[in-house]
């Protein structure tokens, strides 16, 4: 570790991993209750597991991106971080708005959760990924604002890369966008329109910066090729990823009343999306193959290069099949798209945050070589079980969603209902509940890779 | 091909994967893609057997035997690219390509026509379930098409910037894979909507 100041990364780390194995815990009760949906009523009924689950991916990426930037930011501007207390107490400000949140989804009604923090006063609660009580929001918009600023600081005094200019605005993004979660019109076309503007314009635009300003910073660190290398690549990456993703962000507005031309708009751009995950794809096996070192934290390059394929898979293929507007008619909403947020949420993102724990976390923790031999092994192990299984879900999803579009939304007579349709489909269900519990197991190794010492931690404690 | 060495041991073959390993990813998923549209056509044609066995016939067989064969021979262009690379010839590298270009304009052109002759023979998306899996597939190979050619273009241009040589040609052969994709499924195609009633 370069600076003393790298280390608040840590707890970020950490909390960022213990919410996402909350995250799989409901997912897995979700599983549960696609098959019976009684499973758990009235204790955690279907909605509140669905809510805990989306909701626990955003906060724990956050913090994954958080602890991201506060362990490069000081390396790439080569000075310590302008404020180490300043990012320990938002750590503390953030879980606890974070775990209070959760607690109230489960341990009150949402209705009554709206009326203790006040929704009325200026409601914004009651949205998809929106669910926070404003009072969250307002601390959310705290924390990002800290973090934004003993970030921005830190590199305003320090030197200026590519890397990390691409990351602060991603960062700064993330933050603007966030802030349509508080306007909240009253039509509903208008609603979704903005709705749209906060999780889907992050994914499919800023988040995908930090997400190469990531896999830029490890790729530097692990192969030791030219920074000026994989920076072309970079700018070259986040260019077509603008270009295409701001645009092609309205395929999401084919069928909630804007006018008809976004049905070309959101085709065509979105239809151009995949071509900066398969250019990351490309770069990051190209940069390997150049590589100049070769640490003994190898399992760091899997996850980098499998971070590259699983997001061009997730975010790029899957997100193709039903991205043209003619297809999307039918299956809009259907289990394809839960297949696509799966593959494309854990692919690029998920997958991102463990590459770089997987890097950063032995040198936090004293292990400049890396994890001992023993630790990686576990962790390659967790590494295919996870991607693995999480293919498997999305076949699985994709099955069932391409079983639901022809029972549901082709017939153009005599289509089954909704919940019918969930019946019939209820053997995929039980697939997807199996590869669910392969994923949990991956997740499970993952976490124990972390307790296994050996060699290496002894020579460099 | 397995050799000795000097201390009688097994070596290992040489093995080059063509082009980027990214590549192979890509080309993977675009196979299952299709290798998936395609036990759709096989599970309605399960359940419609009467529209299957009737609609190849009514299709432009010309056309698509034409095809088959314009894609079979860009594939050979496209390899010779490869092999000109490989021995240090670029103009001839250039010439494949522009063929493996024209064969994939061609081929395009052709389908245009066959599209006009089935608005003629009154065969449009929505005649029946075949004509509209016909469509969508074909109509979904021609994108692929069209985005071989772009990459093909690409590898043309590189070419004649001098960005490959004998040893160093990992994106020509990249492309090059990609193209014999495109060719692999309509090789596949063909029969499925043409042939086999």
């Amino acid at each position: 570790m370069k600076y003393e100041s790298q280390k608040v990364a840590k707890p970020y780390f950490i909390f960022a991993l213990i919410l996402f194995a909350g995250q799989v815990l409901f997912g897995l009760i979700m599983g549960m209750q696609y098959i019976d949906g009684d499973t758990l009523f009235p204790y955690i009924p279907f909605n509140v597991a669905r809510m805990v689950h989306t909701n626990l991916l955003i906060v724990w990426l956050l913090f994954g991106f958080m602890g991201a930037a506060y362990y490069l930011i000081p390396e790439e501007s080569e000075t310590e971080l302008f404020c180490p207390k300043l990012a320990i107490v938002m750590f503390w400000v953030f879980a606890a708005a974070g775990v209070a949140t959760i607690l109230g989804y489960l341990l009150v009604p949402y209705a009554e959760l709206a009326r203790l923090t006040g929704n009325v006063i200026w409601p914004t609660m009651g949205r998809e990924f929106l669910e926070q009580p404003t009072i969250t929001k307002l601390g959310i918009v705290v924390v990002a604002l800290a973090f934004i600023f003993n970030i921005g600081m830190t590199v305003l005094k320090g030197r200026k890369t590519v890397i990390n200019l691409i990351l602060i605005t991603g960062l700064i993004g993330l933050a603007v966008f966030f802030l349509f979660s508080f306007y909240n019109p009253i039509n509903l076309a208008l609603d979704k329109f903005f709705w749209w503007w906060v999780v889907h314009l992050w994914v499919e635009g800023v988040w995908e910066l930090i997400l190469g300003a990531i896999l830029a910073f490890v790729l530097v660190k692990i192969t030791g090729v030219d920074r000026e290398y994989i920076e072309k690549w970079l700018y070259l990456i986040i260019a077509l990823t603008l270009i295409s993703g701001l645009v092609g962000m309205g395929h999401h507005y084919y069928w909630i009343g804007t006018p008809k031309y976004w049905l070309w708009l959101g085709s065509f751009f979105s239809a151009l999306e995949p071509i900066p995950f398969f250019m990351m794809m490309l770069y990051a096996f190209s940069v390997v193959k150049k590589r100049r070192i070769n640490p003994n934290n190898k399992i760091a390059t899997t996850w980098a290069l499998g971070t590259a394929t699983m997001a061009f898979l997730g975010a790029g293929v899957w997100g193709f099949i039903h991205t043209l507007a003619p297809v999307n008619y039918y299956t809009h909403g259907t289990q394809i798209t839960a297949a696509h947020g799966h593959l494309a949420f854990f692919g690029a993102y998920a997958m991102i945050v463990m590459t770089i724990i997987s890097y950063a976390m032995p040198i936090l923790r004293g292990r400049e070589e890396g994890n001992p031999p023993e630790a990686q092994k576990v962790e390659r192990i967790a590494f295919w079980l996870m991607c693995i299984s999480m293919i498997g879900i999305t076949l699985a999803l994709t099955a069932a969603g391409v079983w639901q579009v022809s029972l549901q939304r082709l017939p153009e007579t005599g289509a089954t209902g909704f919940i019918d349709t969930q019946t019939q489909i209820n053997p995929v269900y039980w697939i997807r509940l199996l590869l669910g519990l392969l994923f949990t197991a991956g997740l499970a190794a993952y976490l124990a890779s972390f307790f296994i010492s050996g060699r290496t931690e002894s020579r460099s404690a | 091909m397995t050799t000795l060495t000097n201390d009688g041991k097994k070596s290992l073959p040489h093995t080059h994967t063509p082009g980027n390993p990214a590549v192979w990813v890509f080309v993977l998923s675009e196979m299952s893609e299709f290798a998936f549209f395609f036990i759709v056509f096989l599970v309605v044609k399960l359940l419609h057997p009467e529209l299957f066995s009737t609609g190849p016939a009514q299709l432009n067989t010309l056309a698509g035997l034409a095809n088959t064969a314009l894609l079979i021979t860009s594939s050979w262009f496209v390899a010779n690219a490869v092999k000109a690379t490989k021995s240090g010839h670029r103009e001839k590298t250039i010439s494949w390509l522009a063929l493996t270009i024209a064969a994939g304009l061609l081929y395009c052109a052709i389908k245009y026509l066959e599209y006009r002759w089935n608005v003629d023979h009154g065969i449009t998306t929505r005649t029946n379930l075949f004509f509209s899996l016909y469509y969508y597939l074909a109509f979904n190979h021609l994108l692929h098409v069209l985005i071989g050619i772009c990459v093909i273009g690409w590898a043309l241009l590189q070419s004649w910037l001098g960005a490959y040589d004998a040893e160093d040609h990992e994106g020509l052969e990249g492309a090059a894979t990609y193209w014999h994709m495109i060719d692999l499924v309509w090789i596949l195609l063909f029969p499925l909507l043409y042939i086999v009633g």
